[in-house]
């Protein structure tokens, strides 16, 4: 990459020697990454590499105990879940974190609901014919069909569940998007409807942080492939200029020039 | 298919169904359960524990468990009856007064529980006996009686010819079925009882809701504390021992899943209407009241084992 692409093309979120450790045991060391716009990166590793660690820094369900994070140049600190989605970060969490026992409308707008405004404004009526609306729109542009919204979210199929958690992060005009092991419960059907929706959400201009232990399918979607092994980056790589098996490399021995 | 829909019909109307075919039996072996005035004072009878059933309803709702609720009852009552009788006090001070008696317990109960990560079941059981410890304290162990006329009417007064505590009772049921089904409070309330987590990496302070759950469980049994209070003319520190049980139990036969998360509020005053009706079916039959007490625990066994089944078909 030559200096005048770097001009151009500034990442949306610098993760700069990014910290973290429970206890005694370091989960991350020092992680420096960038993540840009409309590119879809793939964050992979072993069992406790530290990736879900990772995200769960940068979408506010823990906070680093060093390092800094900016958005748009600018230096964030993202304390709590709230902060993270007012800097338009959205997290699809692997248990998917919806309520089984809420319908459709009220999982996407849970936390941000909408209100009648007409009825006294205190009493923060909400108005679930609007949520319904809305959701109708969101689920269209997604080319998502559910018959009834009306139906709790423990009826639905997994990848309907996964259709539901990604429109909320839509609907909230997410730039950062990212989902951990997205597909893991889905069959083969329902996880190629998921990355159509992935492969949407890039042309749109979001970028997609995905966590998968699925190496080949990652591969076919993700622009970049970042790889940790126990809390340390090994490497990113740009997918047109790596190999399956170099990655499976990289995750199983690490890279060499950082063990020395 | 057909079956399954048939279950959910079942799910319904069961209880509605139960109730229907019990009144039927009570009032064949004796007849005058179906008069109106006996029927008005089942209704009555009821109107002090559905008002705390109301509390323990959002507590199950979120998740939790509320033990204190019968102490909490008796201690309001007793603040109810000292501010007036020995401090003086106007009625409307007595009865602002057991509310808040009631709202403090439970705001410790929601502070146990959202900042020391108390279990539920754990800080209720502690302020069961704090709560009772204070009324007894407050009181020297002898209930504060004759109080004022004005007072008496919020228990055993009439509008027109329904008793004022029923129409408390209703009013209540009322407001808080439309803020659990229309509110953010409610919609909030629910996802809690269904996975708290996800609520919470919603961006929802979830634990000011738990808080405010438990306060209003206190706040709720204040004012079945006032109304007990009215309808004995005294503050006993006496009192409730029984309600925990009868509130639990008509939450949970009002088919409020004890897992959190599923439930409706006008349910849960027919699960208490239910309950009326068994123990003045067993007074009218002039069963000895001990009895009671193995009634009550067979209903709520009975009611537990159909929410067991239900989950497990699911």
């Amino acid at each position: 990459m030559n200096n005048h692409e770097v001009k151009i093309k500034k990442p949306f979120i610098e993760l700069k020697s990014i910290t973290k450790h429970f206890g005694g045991i370091y989960a991350l060391r020092e992680i420096s990454l960038d993540i840009y716009k409309g590119e879809i990166l793939a964050l992979v590793g072993d069992n406790g590499a530290g990736k879900s660690t990772l995200i769960k820094i940068l979408s506010g369900a823990y906070t680093a105990d060093n390092g800094e994070i900016f958005i748009d140049e600018a230096k964030v600190s993202i304390e709590s879940p709230r902060d993270a989605k007012q800097y338009n970060i959205e997290t699809i969490y692997q248990n998917l974190a919806l309520m089984d026992n809420l319908d459709i409308p009220s999982n996407i707008f849970i936390g941000r609901e909408l209100f009648k405004s007409r009825i006294l404004k205190f009493l923060k009526i909400v108005d679930y014919k609007k949520m319904t609306g809305e959701t109708e729109s969101v689920l269209g542009k997604l080319n998502v069909k559910i018959k009834n919204l009306h139906e709790k979210v423990f009826n639905l199929s997994g990848g309907q569940r996964q259709a539901v958690a990604i429109s909320r992060t839509i609907y909230f005009n997410a730039q950062v998007i990212i989902m951990d092991e997205p597909t893991a419960a889905l069959g083969v059907e329902e996880t190629r409807k998921v990355y159509d929706l992935v492969l949407e959400l890039k042309k749109r201009g979001v970028a997609v942080i995905i966590i998968s232990h699925n190496i080949n399918e990652i591969f076919d979607v993700a622009d970049k492939i970042a790889v940790l092994k126990n809390g340390l980056l090994v490497g990113v790589k740009e997918k047109k200029n790596t190999t399956i098996n170099e990655i499976l490399k990289m995750i199983i021995v690490g890279d060499s020039e950082l063990r020395r | 298919m057909k079956r399954f829909q048939k279950k959910i019909q079942w799910d319904r109307y069961g209880l509605v169904l139960a109730l229907f075919v019990w009144c039927i039996l009570i009032t064949i072996l004796e007849p005058v359960f179906i008069s109106s005035t006996n029927l008005f004072n089942v209704l009555r009878q009821i109107s002090i524990v559905s008002v705390i059933a109301v509390g323990s309803f959002l507590v199950i709702l979120s998740g939790g468990i509320d033990l204190s609720v019968g102490s909490v009852t008796a201690l309001s009552g007793v603040v109810a009856a000292i501010v007036m009788k020995n401090l003086n006090m106007p009625v409307y001070m007595g009865i602002i007064c057991g509310i808040i008696a009631g709202s403090f317990i439970g705001s410790l109960n929601g502070l146990m529980v959202t900042k020391i990560k108390i279990p539920p079941f754990i800080a209720t059981l502690i302020t069961m006996n704090f709560a009772k410890g204070l009324a007894f304290i407050f009181t020297d162990g002898t209930p504060v009686s004759g109080l004022s006329s004005t007072f008496i009417f919020i228990g055993r007064g009439y509008i027109w010819f329904i008793p004022f505590p029923i129409i408390i009772m209703l009013f209540i049921y009322v407001v808080a079925a439309y803020v659990m089904k229309k509110s953010r409070f409610g919609l909030r309330v629910y996802g809690i009882g269904g996975n708290i987590e996800a609520v919470r990496l919603s961006g929802v302070q979830v634990l000011k809701y738990l808080f405010s759950v438990y306060l209003l469980s206190g706040a709720f049994s204040g004012m079945a504390g006032v109304i007990l209070a009215s309808r004995l003319n005294s503050g006993s520190p006496n009192v409730g021992a029984s309600f925990v049980f009868t509130a639990i139990t008509a939450v949970v036969l009002g088919g409020t899943s004890l897992m959190g998360g599923e439930g409706r509020i006008m349910r849960v005053l027919l699960g208490s209407v239910f309950m009326g009706t068994i123990s003045n079916a067993l007074n009218l039959l002039n069963v000895p009241s001990y009895y009671q007490l193995v009634a009550n625990a067979i209903i709520l066994l009975i009611a537990m084992i159909i929410d067991v089944q239900a989950k497990r078909i699911k």
